[in-house]
């Protein structure tokens, strides 16, 4: 009872929305809500909407029936307003890399938010060390493996310091030791910024050791089931939604 | 893709270019195109082309990457010299060795300067939009290479494309080529969420 009177920063019930092809996903079910400081995962077969869902929260897509509030607003007419408050890792970092070089690309949301340049110095030096990322600093972000695109992508959405984290598969690509530092990371800034984090995840492993909640997607869109994590993964069949059940 | 290995060729021998050095070779590279564009005298194109060529052999650039794409221009010259009915040889020549100058001269600035260090020059003096549009369009290049190269591999170990069999092939080709259309439709769409979603203001930084 303790969450429905903290604050809910990502909520909507229904929403639908329908691509160029005419595929329809309706995101319907339990009610899905992200409450200030929580760590919430996006848990599913492929295909079941887990990143239509992730871009609904972004205001990339418009939903034809029902509404998304983020911080209050819609995402997909007001993002601007909440940008600041918001970082992003999606699937495919390739095209998500602006920046040049690494030092830049990481550099590049703090500079559209106007910070001056000593204050994004700083910030940027400190998460490149945070992140072990000082061997590739000036490094082209084109010339770097998947991996450190992916790091990259990761601390370029964590400079900023946002009050809310959306990743997509965000460590895909990555080496076992580079998954458990960031994941370990993750779970820090949340402990001591209650940065409220929203992903979706494969490895049921870190997905177990990250996640509070965890959200249950079935076939379809429909949200099956929601509640603590372990809680939700003793629950649900894994093995009947091609999820790998021995990795728990 | 020949503007990556450019870049990398580039970037791998030069990761430190100073901006003083690049408006260097920019200015000559300027004055280069000018001379060439503007003089009649053959000679004088022979000395700037055959300079060029010393400064390929002086620093050991690979040929592959700056005189053997220099004579791509010359098929569509050739096209363009056959049209005419009667051309004086000493013209036609002079025109050949304008298009080679050209070519060869802006692969030496290319191989000897990575176009992110150009652009980083440029961004002090041409619209922040039009350098945010040129960067996107090259970094996208990068993307689209790697592709490709996936592309072929799938074909190589596939067997998409043999001799032995034009028409699959041509079949196979054309899938191809409509992937690459569409995952590059794609690419700027995604391109467009992240520039989006990262608050983009209309300047990319150098």
């Amino acid at each position: 009872m303790a969450e429905s009177t903290s604050e809910r920063i990502v909520e909507f019930s229904c929403i639908k929305h329908t691509y160029f092809d005419k595929t329809s996903i309706s995101i319907c079910g339990l009610h899905f809500q992200v409450i200030r400081g929580t760590k919430v995962a996006l848990l599913g077969p492929n295909g079941c909407g887990k990143t239509t869902l992730l871009k609904h929260i972004l205001g990339l897509i418009h939903s034809k029936e029902g509404d998304i509030k983020v911080f209050g607003v819609n995402p997909a007419k007001d993002f601007a307003k909440i940008r600041a408050k918001i970082g992003v890792v999606l699937q495919d970092v390739d095209e998500q890399l602006i920046g040049p070089t690494v030092f830049d690309d990481i550099a590049f949301n703090l500079r559209n938010l106007g910070f001056k340049e000593p204050q994004v110095r700083e910030k940027v030096n400190k998460i490149i060390a945070e992140f072990n990322l000082l061997a590739i600093k000036d490094k082209m972000v084109y010339y770097l493996s998947g991996g450190e695109k992916k790091k990259v992508a990761i601390a370029g959405a964590l400079v900023h310091e946002p009050e809310l984290l959306v990743l997509d598969e965000p460590f895909e690509n990555l080496d076992y030791l580079s998954s458990h530092q960031i994941a370990d990371y993750l779970i820090q800034l949340n402990k001591k910024k209650k940065t409220s984090i929203v992903f979706a995840l494969h490895d049921l492993h870190l997905l177990s050791q990250i996640a509070d909640f965890i959200y249950f997607m079935y076939p379809g869109g429909k949200i099956g089931l929601y509640g603590p994590a372990k809680e939700v993964l003793e629950k649900v069949k894994l093995e009947d939604y091609q999820l790998e059940k021995h990795h728990i | 893709m020949l503007i990556a290995d450019l870049d990398y060729f580039a970037h791998k021998n030069n990761p430190s270019l100073k901006p003083s050095a690049v408006v260097f070779r920019l200015v000559l590279f300027l004055i280069t195109t000018i001379l060439v564009l503007s003089t009649k005298s053959l000679p004088l194109l022979i000395t700037i082309y055959g300079f060029l060529i010393l400064v390929i052999l002086f620093c050991k650039v690979p040929l592959r990457l700056t005189l053997f794409p220099s004579f791509l221009p010359l098929v569509f010259l050739l096209f363009f010299l056959l049209s005419f009915r009667s051309l004086n040889i000493l013209l036609a020549l002079t025109i050949i060795l304008k298009a080679l100058t050209l070519s060869l001269s802006t692969l030496v600035l290319l191989v000897f300067t990575s176009v992110y260090r150009i652009l980083a020059v440029l961004a002090d003096f041409l619209p922040p939009l039009l350098v945010s549009s040129l960067w996107l369009t090259y970094k996208s290049l990068f993307i689209l290479n790697k592709n490709l190269v996936s592309l072929l591999a799938a074909w190589h170990f596939r067997g998409g494309l043999s001799i032995k069999k034009p028409l699959s092939s041509l079949k196979n080709l054309g899938f191809g080529l409509g992937f690459l259309l569409i995952k590059s439709l794609d690419m700027a769409e995604k391109e467009y969420e992240a520039l989006m979603l990262r608050g983009y203001n209309g300047r990319i930084y150098f």
